[in-house]
């Protein structure tokens, strides 16, 4: 007989796990042994769904004594119409419906291991802007003969925590998208966590440059947050084959709730830790510094102003 | 013959009587004497805690009048005096007897409070304002841990050195609950009020002139506060502003190390240290110089205010550039307080603080202050200022000053007179 139509049983990631042609309508499927299409699906029903083909490649689903019914999306229907491609689910079995020709076919992707050498490199000079910034971080704080170890020290203690990072997304990479792609994830995961630190490190030293607090205030409340739901967005599209609005909304909602978890924390403890400083403590050279010397007569005039500012605040 | 035993025996009989007539006068009347006479004039004072009969703190007082006056410490009574919502008092004397109490006067500065009680022909004890000769032997009485009514013989060793105002020295054992009780001389006349022991006999005593003061106050302004604590609020502004007079009436005096001036004792109660930071394998080195005043004005549990404390640590260094020494500086001028800075609660408000850049007589300075109110004691804050000085590369001052409990004007007129001793001389 002449095939009229595909049956494809789906994988999660979109994979075609087995393609039954169709020979007549209407079909039956179902785990019985007389169904046209025999599933091997312990939630499907010995008689479950029979569908019937309609003009302009569109089909008829019927749902039949099942316990677990037909869905399509999160919805679940007794009876629907799907167009050619679109995904059902019966049990735990994806299933789409195609035309005896097939769908149209997309163009030949070039393969990605043409230029595996590339990934590496770019871990690479990841891993070397990481440890730069640490070990430059911990050279400011060496200050005695016998401590120069603590230099290369900071990289051993970072790094499992970054390996583990990497780790979880190459993971759910694995598991949502079929696969890790850890080069990448450790890339992204090395620059990310060094870009972070960096602003987070220079916050300070461009505040004693401009003499304001704000500005490290800002970088440190806004531009790392920023940065942080950003690589939470790369990584996402490298573990996930969520719609990019829906990345940018998960990454934004973490660091939110991470922030508010945060300033949670900071309220509950605030009567234990007073002493958060709203005042510039880096000290740099101090050629590099914008703002012009004040005399002790200015500086008491502006604490009276303080002094004002205090007592507004306690009055409300 | 019998003339000449007469006269022997005269002459035994009249050095007799001569020897006593020396030996009676000088001999000091004894600790059970005094003890004896004075034992009726001294009361436990007991806080309560209101709704129970169950005590929150014990201290002692006497009579001072035969109406029922009593002389005590601020601090046996500051419970009920900062809180007479949840603490009331009561007396026990000698007898046993025991009744209510009334706050009427205090004097948080000396260390005193004013009591009554109701009843007449009270054996009221003397005040003598006049100081004891140093050596003198004196009686302190009081009730020490609860253990009944004890008498303390010691000896008068003038006025306590670097203290604030005026105290003795006294080298009797006192011990807490003897607190409020009389000290006095062999004429049962009080010359002092117990107040506070460091231990191994090491005891201070509240000159009596400072309670005959509150009593004529009290006796010429009978008027009793409605509350007691803008009463405790005035007196530590009092307080802020002697403390303020006697830091800035001249300028503060400078000691010079490494070029710089680094501020010294301006007063007496004001004493310094220094110690050296030199160790071969680092790479700076630091002199410390601390200068801190005795505990301020007792207010109440773990709250002294009207304190003043300040350090100033000297970095050298020939092996860090400006980058890495930058940070070494910055551990120490990025901290806050030396212990001063506990939480804000419903005592004090958060810190608020400001900084800037400043040039001291031509040395440039990265300067921050930081303050906070008292929120139960309005118009008394906190003070910290802090610096570093940015002019040279290999060394470098950080200082700081730490105001406990004074009025912001007088805090700011202090932070004025030690900003003007930095400088830097070739």
């Amino acid at each position: 007989m002449e095939k009229i139509a595909w049956f494809e049983i789906v994988g999660p990631h979109g994979n075609v796990l087995s393609r039954h042609p169709v020979q007549q309508w209407p079909l039956r499927v179902g785990r019985a042994y007389d169904s046209d299409v025999v599933l091997d699906d312990p939630y499907t029903a010995a008689h479950h769904l029979e569908i019937q083909g309609l003009a302009e490649g569109r089909y008829q689903l019927t749902a039949l004594s099942t316990l677990n019914g037909l869905h399509l999306g999160r919805k679940r229907a007794s009876d629907a119409c799907i167009a050619a491609g679109e995904t059902a689910r019966i049990g735990q079995t994806h299933f789409r419906l195609c035309p005896s020709d097939g769908l149209n076919l997309a163009p030949e992707r070039a393969l990605p291991a043409t230029g595996w050498w590339k990934h590496w490199l770019w871990l690479l000079l990841a891993f070397g802007c990481w440890s730069a910034e640490y070990m430059l971080v911990r050279w400011l704080d060496y200050d005695r003969a016998d401590a120069y170890h603590s230099i290369f020290l900071s990289l051993f203690e970072q790094f499992p925590t970054l390996l583990l990072w990497a780790a979880f997304w190459s993971f759910l990479g694995r598991m949502l998208t079929g696969r890790s792609a850890w080069l990448q994830q450790g890339t992204l995961a090395l620059l990310g966590d060094a870009l972070y630190e960096t602003i987070g490190d220079s916050a300070g030293y461009i505040s004693f440059i401009t003499g304001s607090h704000l500005v490290e205030s800002l970088l440190q409340s806004v531009a790392q947050p920023m940065l942080f739901a950003a690589v939470l967005y790369l990584h996402l599209r490298l573990a996930t084959h969520l719609h990019p609005r829906s990345r940018w909304l998960l990454a934004i909602g973490i660091v939110l709730g991470m922030e508010a978890f945060f300033a949670a924390k900071v309220y509950l403890l605030s009567s234990e830790n007073s002493a958060e400083t709203d005042y510039v403590t880096t000290i740099a050279p101090p050629q590099l510094t914008l703002t012009p010397p004040k005399t002790t007569a200015q500086f008491l005039r502006d604490m009276k102003k303080l002094q004002q500012k205090l007592d507004a605040k306690n009055k409300s | 013959m019998k003339r000449f035993f007469y006269l022997i025996a005269c002459m035994v009989l009249s050095s007799g009587m001569l020897l006593d007539a020396f030996a009676m006068p000088s001999q000091p009347p004894s600790s059970k004497v005094i003890f004896e006479r004075v034992k009726h004039s001294v009361v436990q004072i007991r806080t309560l805690l209101k709704g129970s009969q169950s005590q929150s703190s014990i201290g002692s007082g006497f009579y001072v009048s035969a109406d029922g006056l009593i002389i005590s410490n601020y601090h046996v009574v500051s419970s009920h005096a900062l809180q007479p919502e949840t603490y009331t008092m009561e007396y026990v004397d000698s007898q046993g007897a025991h009744g209510t109490l009334r706050l009427l006067a205090i004097d948080v500065l000396h260390d005193l409070a004013l009591l009554q009680r109701d009843g007449q022909h009270l054996p009221g004890l003397s005040l003598q304002s006049a100081s004891p000769a140093q050596g003198e032997t004196l009686h302190s009485l009081g009730n020490p841990n609860d253990l009944g009514l004890s008498i303390v013989t010691g000896v008068n060793n003038g006025l306590r050195e670097h203290s604030f105002y005026e105290a003795m020295h006294f080298t009797g054992a006192l011990n807490p609950g003897m607190s409020g009780g009389p000290v006095v001389n062999q004429a049962n006349e009080v010359v002092g009020i117990n107040e506070a022991t460091m231990g191994q006999s090491r005891s201070f005593l509240v000159p009596a002139k400072f309670a005959v003061e509150l009593l004529t106050h009290w006796q010429q302004h009978p008027v009793i506060p409605p509350k007691f604590r803008p009463e405790i609020a005035r007196q530590l502004k009092q307080h802020s502003a002697t403390l303020t007079k006697r830091l800035t009436s001249k300028p503060f005096p400078v000691q010079i190390d490494a070029g710089y001036a680094i501020p010294d004792t301006p007063d007496p109660y004001i004493r310094c240290w220094a110690n050296e930071f030199n160790e071969p394998k680092v790479f700076y080195q630091m002199r410390t110089y601390r200068c801190s005043g005795r505990a301020g004005v007792f207010v109440e549990d773990d709250i002294s205010l009207g304190q003043v404390s300040f350090s100033s640590q000297l970095y050298q260094t020939s092996k860090l550039d400006f980058w890495r020494f930058g940070r070494v500086l910055e551990r120490n001028y990025g901290t806050l307080g030396d212990g001063n800075f506990d939480g804000p609660d419903d005592y004090v408000s958060n810190y608020a603080c400001q900084d800037s850049m400043l040039n001291l007589q031509g040395l440039r300075a990265k300067v921050a202050l930081c303050t906070r109110a008292y929120r139960k004691l309005p118009g008394l804050y906190d003070i910290y200022l802090k610096l570093v000085t940015l002019e040279h590369q290999q060394d470098a001052l950080v200082s700081k000053l730490d105001l406990v409990g004074v009025t912001y004007e007088d805090g700011m007129h202090i932070v004025q007179a030690y900003l003007g001793v930095f400088k830097w001389k070739k």
